[in-house]
């Protein structure tokens, strides 16, 4: 271990609400060393990271940060993080794709010529050429990002954020999952460029999900839990088993408390084969109906993507969908609702609802003929509608029970139950739910898990699409792990235990180590 | 003879959501304890209710400053009678505009069309067309610069305030192939100016026809099922489709009807002068989109509206003919409807994130 410290941050707590996100954490980098920051979602990583780049500010207290020896207190604007050294790689890359790779160098060291001079265009493709070669990017500076591969585009910024081979040793770099759009061999251009960057003296904070990955090439590890800190020791003399114990603490004898009675019945509903989408590749799955399949994989994995596909909001690029055994192509989510696939999707505020309409507006927008009448020119009866909401607002619980509340003043926990509640009136018979709890306050957590499992009892066949390890626990009968877009396994019922999901999650190449 | 007797105030807010007891986001369940009531939300709320009651405050100011200042000229039936004719055009164009931004797109070209139609009419009845065809070709011209437009919006996916700024280039182009370059007159009877200028209930018809038109929006874009989807695909595109709601169609259809509705403008404005001239149109689409967003401030959740609409126009009319008479100088009118958009947009807050996502998107 060297003496020497390239960051420290001192004392950070941040609340958000209700949630202490992060609680008085201390951590320090050493230059040349790669220390990979370790934690579940919602262990308070992102925002660890944030306070660093300065966007978001630390609660008010004795927060600070030093750098090279020198401390200063925190909030950072994003320019002083910038200026002391600090470098970050965001999971979308930061670059502008309508601009040279020269250019989005320049953006981040400064333009070689002042504002009004003309551009030293030669010297700017010089250093960028030679920042491209030492990283083995092959992209010339004068190319557009967006003409480039997304694996291109990752390097350039990999590359952007280590910098010219000067400044490097004063560095320090944190990567956010630099690997996790990548295809696998390309894993390892990623990790010779890190192994490079520490041999001339950068601090590197690596943030992973992928344990292979953090033992392949990390020096330390400091692992968050809860918004603190549970470990920061060097990685030598850890095994898999250690890593996965300091993630979850000691809950790995956990298993599952889903009725296991009912797990799912009859012939298959949904049969899927061979779906392949822009991640997605070759996937395929039988539903039945009462059943809840769970879908997990990290960032990157196509998970978010298989409920896309599969409730017609995106075109699969190969692949069938069955429904009753009949073949379906969905060129809309309408064809899929015809098919009675419903879909509550991820981005809830974009894509699950309107906000500036009201909760009534929102319940019945999915089908408006049980309460107009004639059709599409036919007169809304408010009477009907308002009762017809009136009675979901109380079957879901949503509040304020009022219908004609704005749904931008609900919590986002009611905003979720208004999607759900929408999604239920139109009598799916395969219910899409992709992180159906993200953004949810924890009293809406249980009752959306309550709803699922109704709604299982009735029938209703049930994709759930979660990074949340306990929803997959508490309601999955059987799960998909999906890896960099290929299915790597399916976990039966007896399989679904804490343990079993972090490691498949992890990296399958741990599987036998661990179990 | 207030207009608030004859425009009843159907906003959509009263048309669609119930009175709420308090405004949303500081509802306390059960009554509140007497005179204990936070100074912040009474503010809000006094605010709000002023922004709504605004277009009406600003008609009754006007009508009793022009009234105190030339009590000949303006404090009689016949000069109101003549700013709602002189208007109508305005608020038909504004409706044709209202349709569009509701489902969250811009369509700049309603002027172009109006011209277009106009024009058409006026060559028509030159060539000996008969009243009847002659008017349904200009409003099937209409119906068809629409359907260009929603191809262009939808399909092709551009931007619709650069597509529909294009097209207007385009329309206007057209219309001085039509004319040749002039203004049209010959061969319009005069009856065709009757059916615009004849008074029923003391309201020239051209009035009657604009609130008639206005009715049947209102009716479809606040009580039916095709105008709550087309409101869903303007406040949320991507949820809206993913419900199910087959937005293209939705916005396509926006901008077909829209342009049918501007062509009716160009009629009438070509029956009202008696002349028809390639350049008309562009004046009245700015008040037009104007007195759309301006409209909104009627409604209490800053929703686009038929009768907001018409109330704005309304009152940009009151005012630039009293300006106007009192003998304000020939820059005073451009620089009041200006004006009064960039305060209506302060006002009700709607401006900023509707003119945001009308103007900022590409189609789809």
């Amino acid at each position: 271990m060297t003496d020497s410290v390239a960051l420290s941050v001192s004392h950070v707590s941040k609340t958000f609400g209700a949630t202490r996100a992060l609680d008085d954490v201390s951590l320090s980098f050493k230059p040349g060393r790669v220390t990979a920051l370790l934690g579940e979602n919602g262990s308070g990583k992102s925002t660890l990271i944030k306070v660093l780049s300065g966007a978001h500010a630390p609660d008010k207290g004795s927060a600070s940060v030093a750098v090279g020896g020198q401390s200063r207190a925190l909030p950072l604007t994003p320019r002083q993080s910038h200026e002391l050294g600090l470098r970050f790689l965001h999971q979308d890359l930061g670059l502008v794709p309508e601009a040279t790779v020269a250019d989005n160098v320049a953006f981040y060291e400064g333009f070689l010529s002042p504002p009004l001079r003309p551009l030293r265009r030669q010297a700017e493709g010089g250093r960028t050429s030679e920042l491209l070669a030492r990283f083995e990017v092959k992209a010339s500076p004068d190319s557009y990002v967006a003409d480039l591969s997304p694996s291109e585009q990752t390097m350039v910024a990999i590359a952007r954020a280590f910098g010219p081979e000067d400044g490097q040793a004063r560095r320090i770099v944190v990567l956010d999952e630099p690997t996790a759009a990548l295809p696998g061999d390309e894993v390892e251009r990623v990790f010779r460029a890190i192994r490079r960057a520490r041999q001339s003296g950068a601090a590197i904070i690596l943030v992973s999900h992928r344990l292979e990955e953090v033992l392949d090439v990390a020096d330390e590890v400091a692992v968050l839990r809860d918004g603190r800190v549970v470990a920061s020791r060097p990685v030598e003399g850890l095994g898999a088993d250690d890593f996965i114990e300091l993630m979850l603490g000691h809950g790995l004898e956990r298993s599952g408390g889903a009725d296991t009675a009912a797990g799912g019945h009859g012939d298959g509903l949904l049969r899927v084969r061979g779906l392949t989408g822009r991640r997605l590749r070759d996937v395929g799955f039988d539903l039945r109906a009462g059943e809840v399949l769970g879908v997990a994989g990290l960032v990157g994995s196509g998970r978010s993507e298989l409920a896309r596909l599969v409730s017609g909001a995106q075109r699969p690029a190969a692949g069938t969908i069955e429904v009753d055994g009949a073949a379906r192509v969905f060129d809309g989510p309408y064809a899929a609702l015809a098919a009675g696939i419903v879909a509550v999707p991820q981005n809830r505020k974009r894509d699950g609802v309107i906000l500036d309409m009201t909760v009534k507006e929102n319940l019945t927008l999915g089908d408006l003929r049980p309460v107009s009448r004639r059709g599409g020119l036919g007169a809304i009866n408010n009477a009907k509608e308002r009762a017809e909401a009136a009675e979901l607002i109380r079957r879901f619980d949503i509040r304020p029970p009022r219908p004609e509340a704005l749904l931008r003043s609900l919590s986002g926990g009611n905003q979720q139950k208004v999607a759900i509640a929408r999604a239920v009136r139109l009598g799916p018979r395969v219910l899409i739910l992709d992180e159906p709890t993200q953004g949810v306050d924890v009293g809406a957590r249980g009752e959306i898990g309550a709803i699922v499992t109704d709604l299982k009892r009735q029938g209703v066949a049930i994709v759930l699409a979660t990074s949340d390890v306990d929803e997959l626990l508490e309601l999955a009968d059987r799960v998909l792990i999906l890896d960099r877009g290929r299915l790597r396994e399916v976990l039966a019922r007896e399989d679904i235990t804490r343990d079993r999901l972090a490691l498949a999650l992890a990296g399958a190449a741990l599987q036998g180590k661990a179990a | 003879m207030s207009t608030e007797a004859q425009l009843p105030p159907l906003n959509e807010a009263s048309l669609t959501e119930a009175p709420a007891p308090t405004p949303p986001g500081q509802a306390p369940p059960g009554p509140p304890p007497p005179g204990a009531q936070a100074p912040a939300g009474q503010t809000t709320r006094r605010r709000q209710y002023f922004a709504q009651s605004s277009l009406f405050i600003l008609i009754a100011l006007f009508i009793v400053v022009f009234s105190a200042l030339r009590p000949q000229e303006f404090a009689n039936w016949g000069n109101f009678s003549t700013i709602l004719y002189a208007n109508a055009v305005t608020a038909v164009v504004g409706l044709g505009a209202l349709l569009p931004l509701l489902s969250g797109e811009v369509d700049i070209s309603i002027g172009g069309v109006m011209g277009v139609s106009g024009v058409f009419v006026a060559w028509a009845f030159g060539k000996g067309w008969p009243l009847v065809p002659a008017v349904l070709v200009a409003l099937a011209i209409g119906a068809f610069i629409g359907i260009v437009n929603a191809v262009l919006v939808v399909r092709v996916r551009l931007n619709s305030f650069i597509s529909t700024l294009a097209m207007t280039t385009v329309l206007t182009g057209i219309a001085t192939l039509i004319t040749g370059g002039g203004s049209l007159y010959e061969g319009i009877p005069v009856s065709f100016n009757k059916l615009v200028n004849y008074s029923v209930l003391k309201l020239p018809l051209a009035v009657i026809y604009t609130l008639v038109l206005a009715l049947v929006i209102s009716y479809v874009t606040s009580r039916t099922a095709f105008g709550r989807r087309l409101r869903a695909t303007g406040a949320g595109r991507d949820a809206a489709a993913l419900i199910g709601i087959r937005t293209a169609r939705y916005v396509a259809l926006a901008f077909i009807i829209g342009g049918v509705v501007s062509a009716f403008g160009g009629v009438i404005e070509t029956a009202e002068l008696q002349s028809a001239s390639p350049t008309v149109g562009s004046s009245f689409m700015l008040t037009a989109i104007a007195a759309v967003f301006l409209g909104s401030v009627l409604s209490r959740r800053s929703h686009l509206n038929v009768w907001g609409t018409l109330l704005a126009v309304l009152m940009l009319g009151i005012g630039i003919t009293g300006l106007t008479m009192v003998g304000a100088p020939a820059w005073v009118p451009d620089v009041f409807n200006g004006a009064a958009l960039i305060a209506a947009l302060m006002l009700s807050g709607a401006g900023r994130s509707l003119a945001a996502t009308a103007f900022g998107r590409t189609g789809g």
